[in-house]
C-alpha cells in the first residue's frame, strides 16, 4: 500500500490525538486499516467470524496498548502483528481442542467453502487447497504474501519471523504449489 | 501454463483468493463496533478501577499513618527513662537478694 506523506502526517496526528485521550481520533486508524486487518486473520484463520472477531480485538487491544506506542512509528506494522498474534493463537487452541477434525482432508478453510467456491475459479480453487495443505507457517506465509499481497518485510513484521525466513518459507511452498499443481501446467510428470 | 509462467499465475489466480467483505456495511458495522468498545469504559474491572482509585489511595495513606504511628509509640516505650526503671527494679531485687543471704 503506497502512502502519501498527507497520509503519514494524518495518521501521526491521530495516534498523538487517541494517546492524549481522543477515542474518537481512533476512527481514522480503525477506517484505514480494517479490512487489511479482517484480511490478515482471515487468511490464517479461514473463518470470517472469526476473522472478524479477531481484527475487532486487536483493534481494542492496540488502543488500551496506545501508551506503549512511540511517536513516529507506523500504526499499520502494530496492528498486523497483534491480529497475527491472535490469529496464531486461536489456530493453536482449535488444534489443542479438537486435534481429529482439523486433522481431517482439510486443515483450513472448511467454514468458508461457499465464499471461496463463489470467489474462484477452478484454478484458485486448486491453488487454495495446496496452499491448505502445507505445514502452518508455510500456509500463513503464502497466503500473506501471495493472495493478500503482504510484503516481505510486513510478514516478518506480522510473524515475528526473519525475511529471510519468510523467503525460505515462500520458496518451499512454491515448490510444493508446484509439484501439487503440476497437472495445471500442460504436461505433468 | 509452463514452468516459467508458473509464480505469474498462481499470482494471478491467488488473487481471487483474496478476501472480500460480504459488503461495506458489514465493514462499518465492525468498526462501529470497535469505536464503541473502546470510546466506552465497557468492562467491569475498568469500570471498578476507575471508581475503587481514590478508595484504594486512601486506604493506602491510612496505613502508612497507622504504621508511622505504631513506630513512634514503639519508640517512646522503649525511652532512656523505661530503661532506668529497670535497672533499679534489678537494683532492687539484688538488695533483696543479698539481705535474704
Amino acid at each position: 500500500m503506497r502512502e502519501t506523506l498527507q497520509d503519514d502526517k494524518q495518521e501521526a496526528a491521530a495516534i498523538e490525538a487517541v494517546r492524549g485521550g481522543d477515542g474518537e481520533a481512533y476512527e481514522y486508524l480503525v477506517q484505514k486499516y480494517l479490512r487489511r486487518t479482517v484480511a490478515a486473520a482471515w487468511q490464517i484463520v479461514r473463518d470470517r467470524t472469526d476473522a472478524e472477531d479477531l481484527a475487532q480485538e486487536a483493534f481494542v487491544k492496540a488502543f488500551e496498548k496506545i501508551d506503549r506506542f512511540r511517536a513516529g512509528e507506523r500504526f499499520a506494522p502494530w496492528i498486523y502483528r497483534i491480529v497475527t498474534n491472535l490469529s496464531l493463537d486461536l489456530v493453536k487452541h482449535r488444534r489443542r481442542v479438537r486435534p481429529q477434525e482439523l486433522s481431517d482432508d482439510l486443515p483450513s478453510g472448511r467454514n468458508d467453502h461457499a465464499d471461496r467456491r463463489a470467489q474462484s475459479n477452478e484454478i484458485a480453487m486448486r491453488i487454495d487447497e495446496a496452499l491448505g495443505e502445507l505445514p502452518e507457517m508455510q500456509r500463513v506465509v503464502a497466503r500473506l504474501y501471495l493472495i493478500e499481497e503482504f510484503s516481505h518485510t510486513e510478514i516478518a513484521g506480522m510473524t515475528g519471523i526473519s525475511e529471510g525466513t519468510v523467503r525460505s518459507h515462500l520458496s518451499h511452498a512454491r515448490r510444493k504449489l508446484q509439484d501439487r499443481l503440476h497437472d495445471l501446467m500442460g504436461g505433468g510428470h | 501454463m509452463s514452468n516459467d509462467d508458473f509464480p505469474g499465475v498462481v499470482r494471478d489466480e491467488a488473487r481471487r483468493l483474496a478476501f472480500r467483505p460480504e459488503n461495506d456495511f458489514a465493514l462499518q458495522q465492525l468498526a462501529a463496533r470497535i469505536l464503541h468498545r473502546v470510546q466506552s469504559p465497557s468492562t467491569i474491572s475498568a469500570v471498578l478501577s476507575h471508581w475503587l482509585a481514590p478508595v484504594a489511595a486512601a486506604l493506602l495513606a491510612l496505613t502508612i499513618a497507622s504504621g508511622g504511628m505504631a513506630l513512634y509509640e514503639q519508640s517512646l516505650s522503649s525511652s532512656p527513662g523505661d530503661l532506668a526503671m529497670v535497672s533499679d527494679a534489678a537494683l532492687v531485687h539484688e538488695d533483696f537478694y543479698r539481705a535474704a543471704q
